[in-house]
């Protein structure tokens, strides 16, 4: 018969369920203190250098946040909370080598973040390699679709759930439009996004005539040929997914066209806040969606993440993936705590139907295909509001449809949950 | 197609055309006197548009032109710093270490400006006098900042067209560009040339940051965006060859655009298509500076 021999992994187990007495007469006091003290170390990708800097820093932000409070209240389970982040430069290529060096490097526990699903689905085969739980602050439906992995969730809102909700807001509040066009960056979420919003339409039976759909490059510098065109195709509404630096840059230069008088809607899917933000009093008045929108809610939460961003970093937190970020730490401690080890498989299964309050609601995350589910999915129309120095939502236009409500169905997910 | 629409698209194009021609000639300038392929001449594009914003803030009632002034001003003494203590040392080094170190400008120059100015993104107004836009036949709108634009390009084309060919600086600079050695040989201070049009390319990139300011989100990384282009326009042209980088924006910009407005799903492989038939046909560009 063999010995059973305690490796490295059950030790931490043992030790972490708070078996200290057998550990202490096993291995003597010191090195024990030494791994119990051991913080657990959560490893994150976002983007903090190049255009897409002003995304990724939230993002770095908001899980900053969430770090402090939780430390500040005795870290997880007696044992300290470290943050390993790194720069992804929005490059899948760049994003695989930092998660191969978190995990092997670093030695974290958990992985979580991305701005972009290009670079987050990049790192789904690794989570799987290495039998890390990776949750994605990216927002592709592909995370929980048919490539679907025990070790990988989607921490909110996704493409689908915001371009459709976008649809059924437009069909709502401008029913009586049917030119519609789109203007979307031409990767992945740009492709998704209008279909899916073309998709809600359909759902809502709501017959529409597609005058325009066009494709820009991500970063693009010169959206005139594009805004001329949209004119040009006597477009009545327009969708775009365009985001933050992009969309910023579209809007400024869609302006002088007199494009904002001639469109009579104009409404984005991601990132609106933080586009409103960036663009301060020249900004115009479109129906936009954000993951997060600190106006909304008047919870505790939300209260203390908002006014603890203002005190560390100053100004609001606009971009949504600061509240991704937070709620993907929040998740993660809570899980830990929940399964009372750092083991993998427990973690997955805690987090796995986890309800929980973030700033930006109450989520929750569906056993089935990983996917986290808002309470609610917000859109508004932008105006000026002189308690602000940029425009907010109009609160007469809120306009909301459940997370339950607009996820993708489990039956057509394609999702086939395989065990860790 | 209707003629009205194809002139307004190539009026779109050649405000476009001459933005980057703004930017693309003070690198041509710079690589075909220095020979140092500039990697950071997008970064003092960045800078141009960030001191244009932080002189318009920090200066209350100060006008978009005199900023503007400032802002160019303000680069140019980057530029100046850039070339006169690091670059200097590696003019006659490989084109790689050259390049390393042009590269490393950037990382440096993008950490200062997130240093000094955050992350967030920044937001220049079009100035009131330029805020608005002409109807033209067809109901389409030509936005006035955009014939500003297109006329501060022919205009820094012609001041650029003076100063080359009909003063002594201009023609040193040209002769540098031909044969180096020659220069020194005839008593030349070579090493204040060289300070000398890295400044003015600068002041260059700079100037087309500041017009850039108003039609972009000012972020750090804005640089990295349009150096790819500005570097297919230089060898397009001819490196060195300011008749060279004027053409090949424009062909550059309307390329773009005519590209995006009628066969929008190989809009972007029009530019390097440009490219390879031009590398291919004339390696040298097409009006190298022999």
């Amino acid at each position: 018969m063999a010995k059973k021999q305690i490796t490295r992994r059950e030790f931490v187990k043992v030790v972490g369920s708070g078996a200290l007495v057998a550990g202490a007469a096993t291995f003597g006091v010191p090195t024990l203190l030494r791994a119990a003290n051991k913080p657990i170390k959560f490893g994150q990708l976002n983007t903090t250098s190049g255009i897409m800097a002003s995304q990724g820093v939230p993002g770095m932000r908001g899980a900053q946040i969430a770090q402090d409070i939780i430390n500040q209240a005795g870290g997880i389970m007696g044992r300290k909370l470290e943050l390993v982040q790194e720069d992804d430069q929005v490059k899948p290529s760049v994003g695989v080598r930092k998660f191969r060096k978190l995990v092997l490097e670093d030695k974290v526990d958990f992985v979580f973040g991305t701005n972009s699903s290009g670079v987050g689905l990049a790192c789904v085969p690794l989570a799987n390699e290495f039998k890390k739980i990776f949750i994605s602050t990216s927002m592709s439906d592909k995370y929980t679709g048919a490539n679907c992995s025990p070790y990988v969730f989607r921490i909110g809102e996704s493409t689908s759930m915001a371009s459709k909700a976008s649809a059924y807001c437009m069909v709502a509040n401008e029913p009586g439009i049917k030119k519609w066009a789109g203007i979307n960056p031409d990767y992945v979420f740009g492709h998704e996004s209008w279909d899916f919003f073309k998709k809600g339409m359909q759902e809502k039976k709501h017959q529409v005539q597609i005058v325009k759909e066009s494709f820009s490059p991500f970063g693009c510098q010169d959206y005139k040929p594009y805004i001329t065109a949209l004119l040009e195709s006597k477009a009545e509404g327009v969708f775009t997914s365009l985001w933050t630096g992009d969309l910023i840059n579209f809007i400024k230069q869609a302006k002088p066209f007199g494009f904002f008088d001639k469109v009579k809607a104009f409404v984005n899917n991601t990132t609106s806040f933080a586009t409103a933000i960036g663009l301060g009093n020249e900004m115009v008045p479109f129906w936009g969606e954000a993951r997060y929108y600190p106006f909304y809610r008047d919870t505790e939460i939300n209260r203390k993440y908002v006014s603890m961003y203002q005190k560390k970093f100053g100004g609001y937190p606009g971009a949504d993936v600061g509240a991704e970020c937070f709620a993907s730490v929040v998740a993660l401690k809570l899980a830990i705590e929940k399964a009372g080890t750092t083991d993998t498989a427990k973690v997955i299964a805690a987090l796995e139907g986890l309800e929980f309050e973030v700033p930006e609601g109450k989520k929750w995350i569906r056993p089935e295909d990983h996917s986290g589910i808002d309470e609610v999915v917000l859109l508004g129309k932008f105006h000026h509001d002189p308690k602000y120095p940029f425009w907010v939502y109009d609160p007469k236009t809120y306009f909301t449809v459940p997370g339950k409500e607009i996820a993708m169905p489990l039956s057509q997910t394609g999702c086939k949950m395989a065990k860790p | 197609m209707e003629f009205s629409y194809f002139i307004y698209q190539l009026i779109i194009g050649l405000s476009h055309s001459m933005l980057l021609f703004l930017i693309a000639s003070g690198l041509t300038i710079i690589f075909g006197l220095l020979n140092i392929p500039n990697f950071a001449h997008g970064s003092l594009y960045m800078l141009g548009a960030y001191f244009t914003y932080y002189f318009l803030h920090s200066l209350p009632g100060l006008s978009f032109g005199l900023a503007l002034v400032f802002s160019v001003l303000a680069v140019g003494i980057i530029g100046a710093i850039l070339e006169f203590i690091p670059l200097r040392k590696i003019y006659e080094r490989s084109h790689a270490l050259q390049l390393l170190m042009t590269f490393s400008f950037i990382l440096m120059i993008d950490d200062a400006t997130k240093y000094f100015a955050g992350t967030d993104f920044l937001s220049i107004a079009i100035p009131k006098l330029m805020d608005g836009s002409f109807t033209l036949p067809g109901d389409r709108e030509m936005p006035v900042y955009s014939i500003f634009i297109i006329a501060c390009g022919l205009v820094v084309a012609y001041l650029l067209w003076l100063g080359l060919y009909k003063t002594r600086l201009g023609k040193l600079v040209q002769a540098g560009t031909a044969n180096k050695e020659m220069l020194s040989a005839l008593g030349i201070n070579v090493p204040r040339l060289f300070t000398l049009v890295f400044i003015l390319g600068s002041v260059l990139a700079g100037l087309g940051g500041g017009l850039a300011g108003p039609l972009k989100a000012v972020s750090v990384g804005m640089g990295e965006t349009v150096i790819i282009t500005i570097f297919a326009i230089v060898i397009v042209g001819g490196v060195g060859s300011l008749k060279g980088a004027f053409i090949a924006s424009i062909l550059v910009g309307e390329l773009n655009t005519f590209g995006v407005v009628f066969f929008p799903s190989f809009a972007m492989a029009f530019t390097y298509i440009l490219v390879i038939a031009v590398l291919l046909t004339k390696p040298e560009g097409l009006f190298r500076i022999k």
